[in-house]
């Protein structure tokens, strides 16, 4: 009976081995599976080909002013330039009411400048020749095509084929595979064009649209106008414009300058080229060949500039852009224009443009407003504050014949400043959308 | 390769095995187990044949019977039916286990610690229902499952092989390394299957060994990742397939 026990016990156990074993046979297809999700907004460029975009020049009725870029007066007349679309026409022959009276749309318009009858424009890549002389009917006269070779829409160059990126279409894109999990999901994600963001954010195309392109006023040019000659600068190099005949424009051989370009000021057959490290001085004796004089070099930062008499007047100020964290007003003499020094700092709060005319020195400080200096002491402008318009975030400033013309965030505001003690608000332009 | 083979002979060795066990198999209460020929069973004995002689047992010291063949005129049918209804108690039984779950990883031979406590009542032979619990590791995560069991006895009289099957949900927390990596891990539903073994002692505590297969599944959010050119977010739904084995108690 014993025997018999014993037996069955091991009968038992070998089963039980037997199915141990078989189990374990098939370990091997024991494993993990994986099915992965990446989720992602993907914004793909839409392209307009050059050839209409370089149709497309045209005036059209006056409508309201959504964002302002670079302003430019003459002749009584404000040329406001709505980054990116083109530039509205103010009659500001009454500054107390001014009237939008045109619109000239120019496609990739940043810059402006005027020179006579002619206003010039860029048009992305281009450099357009625009007749003013029938405000309400400007049209196009001259064009260099492919000038601005840099120009770029968050990394995309013109394309001869397919045009210019001028828009961005947003398309939510959901990848979806299999992995045996082993996979690393920090593997970086590649797509052949466009760009993709995260779902929640707030893709800013007409930021994305030549986002290296301050295109702010007065100071903050990167076009200047002297003699027969246009000067443009984008971020690295300068290029000398012969203008004198408007339909027939003839480019000079660029010149290189460094990187950080931003704004450039004319004054006595100089050039005051300002960049993010500093400011640069062509001689434009022989205007189709400028010729390096002198440099300044301060910390990196944004550095509008203008010149009057022997000093050059820079504001440096800090944000994204600028890289720099430096807000004030440097007084600098050039008075030995090879080697110009510097004079004054006067703290700031985060300055813009600036202005300046005669003794008054107007300083648009950021969201600190407009500050208006008595500058006829270069050592006594930080104490000598004659007027502050506090709650108007302000970019930049043209001061001309007693009118301060300044541009704002919320649209054009000008000032008779023809006594300096009590300067006289005169008129406020609305415009709807404008960013720094 | 030759795990296969192993395989084939140890299985065709089983077999061989359980079939020779022709003899009537007469299960004692005090779990022992007589291998003989049931000659006779009325209210007050049996008589076991073997072939080294005959053996008297009292009726009231038989758990049961199982009968090979055909049973003789001096067994009392009504007795034998009486004894093998009676032999089947429906209680409550408690399963305390620990062992690995093997898989994952590379090659599918990682192996981490898992470990059940199961409670199940027996209603009948090939169905006795319960909840179970537990804790497993994998190779970056930790679950705790709570699972409906089910279980049927197989040959079982004392000792015996049974099958069980679960289903539920598994809470998930990812190890400390793999925290800083995923932003948020999600359980989910839970899977079991397998057979096992049960060794009866002569103390009230049996011993149970496991072995099965075991699906998870889980989800994943990664936090959002930066690229030059945006963010993105991934979701990973993961299956983790394992074999368990286990040994333990029941009681």
């Amino acid at each position: 009976m014993q025997k018999e026990k014993t037996k069955n016990r091991i009968g038992q156990t070998i089963v039980a081995v037997a199915l141990l074993l078989c189990f374990g046979s098939i370990l091997s297809g024991c494993g993990d599976n994986c099915e992965v999700k990446n989720s992602y907004t993907y914004y793909e460029p839409v392209y307009t080909p050059l050839s209409e975009i370089r149709s497309s020049v045209s005036t059209l009725p006056a409508h309201d002013l959504e964002q302002t870029g670079k302003i430019y007066f003459k002749d009584g007349y404000l040329f406001i330039n709505e980054p990116n679309e083109g530039v509205h026409v103010i009659d500001n022959h009454d500054p107390a009411n001014p009237e939008n009276i045109a619109f000239i749309n120019i496609p990739g318009s940043f810059d402006i400048a005027v020179r006579g009858n002619i206003l010039f424009s860029d048009s992305y890549i281009d450099l357009v020749a625009i007749d003013i002389s029938d405000i309400q009917n400007a049209r196009e006269v001259g064009r260099i095509e492919n000038l601005f070779p840099g120009y770029n829409s968050y990394g995309f160059y013109a394309d001869t084929e397919m045009g210019i990126v001028t828009d961005w279409e947003a398309v939510d894109k959901i990848e979806e595979y299999e992995s045996d999990c082993n996979a690393n999901y920090n593997w970086g994600m590649f797509y052949e064009r466009g760009i993709a963001v995260d779902q929640l954010a707030n893709f800013d195309v007409s930021a994305a649209l030549a986002p290296t392109n301050p295109g702010m006023a007065g100071s903050m040019a990167r076009f200047a106008v002297v003699g027969d000659y246009l000067y443009a600068v984008d971020q690295s190099d300068l290029y000398p414009v012969n203008v004198s005949n408007s339909s027939d424009l003839e480019a000079e051989e660029k010149v290189v300058i460094n990187w950080g370009i931003e704004t450039i000021f004319p004054n006595n057959n100089h050039l005051f080229i300002g960049a993010q490290n500093g400011m640069y001085i062509m001689d434009i004796s022989n205007p189709a060949q400028p010729a390096w004089v002198s440099s300044y070099e301060h910390v990196t930062s944004c550095d509008p500039v203008v010149v009057d008499g022997d000093y050059a007047y820079v504001t440096l100020r800090s944000g994204t852009e600028c890289q720099g964290f430096t807000n004030q007003l440097e007084v600098i003499d050039i008075s030995n224009i090879s080697s110009p020094e510097l004079l004054y700092t006067y703290n700031m709060h985060n300055p813009h443009g600036l202005g300046k005319d005669g003794d008054v020195l107007f300083i648009c400080d950021g969201d600190d407003g407009l500050k208006v200096f008595d500058a006829s002491d270069i050592g006594e402008i930080g104490n000598r504050l004659v007027a502050h318009y506090k709650d108007i975030k302000t970019f930049d400033i043209i001061p001309f014949n007693n009118i301060a013309m300044m541009i704002g965030e919320d649209g054009l505001y000008q000032y008779d400043y023809s006594d300096i003690n009590h300067i006289v608000f005169l008129s406020h332009l609305q415009v709807s959308g404008n960013v720094e | 390769m030759w795990s296969k083979i192993l395989l084939v002979i140890l299985t065709t060795m089983a077999v061989t095995a359980h079939a020779q066990a022709d003899k009537d198999r007469v299960y004692l209460k005090n779990k022992s187990l007589i291998l003989g020929k049931l000659v006779s069973l009325d209210r007050d004995s049996a008589l076991v044949r073997f072939n080294s002689g005959d053996h008297w047992f009292e009726t009231g010291d038989i758990h049961s019977i199982n009968i090979k063949g055909n049973t003789g005129a001096e067994v009392d049918r009504g007795v034998l039916d009486s004894l093998n209804t009676a032999g089947f108690k429906k209680k409550f039984d408690m399963m305390l286990q620990c062992g690995v779950m093997a898989g994952g990883g590379i090659n599918n031979r990682d192996v981490y610690p898992a470990m059940s406590l199961t409670l199940v009542y027996r209603f009948k032979k090939l169905l006795q229902l319960g909840l179970a619990t537990g804790y497993e590791q994998y190779d970056d995560y930790r679950n705790m499952p709570v699972y409906l069991y089910y279980k049927g006895d197989l040959f079982r009289h004392f000792s015996g092989a049974y099958y069980y099957a679960g289903a539920g949900y598994s809470k998930m927390w990812g190890k400390p390394h793999i925290e800083q990596e995923v932003d948020n891990i999600k359980g989910g539903p839970v899977l079991k299957a397998g057979v096992g073994f049960i060794f009866a002692s002569k103390s009230k505590v049996d011993f149970v060994t496991t072995v099965g297969w075991s699906r998870q599944h889980m989800e994943m959010e990664y936090p959002l990742y930066h690229t030059w050119g945006g963010e993105w977010k991934t979701e990973v739904s993961r299956t983790m397939d394992r074999l368990e084995f286990k040994i333990g108690i029941c009681f």
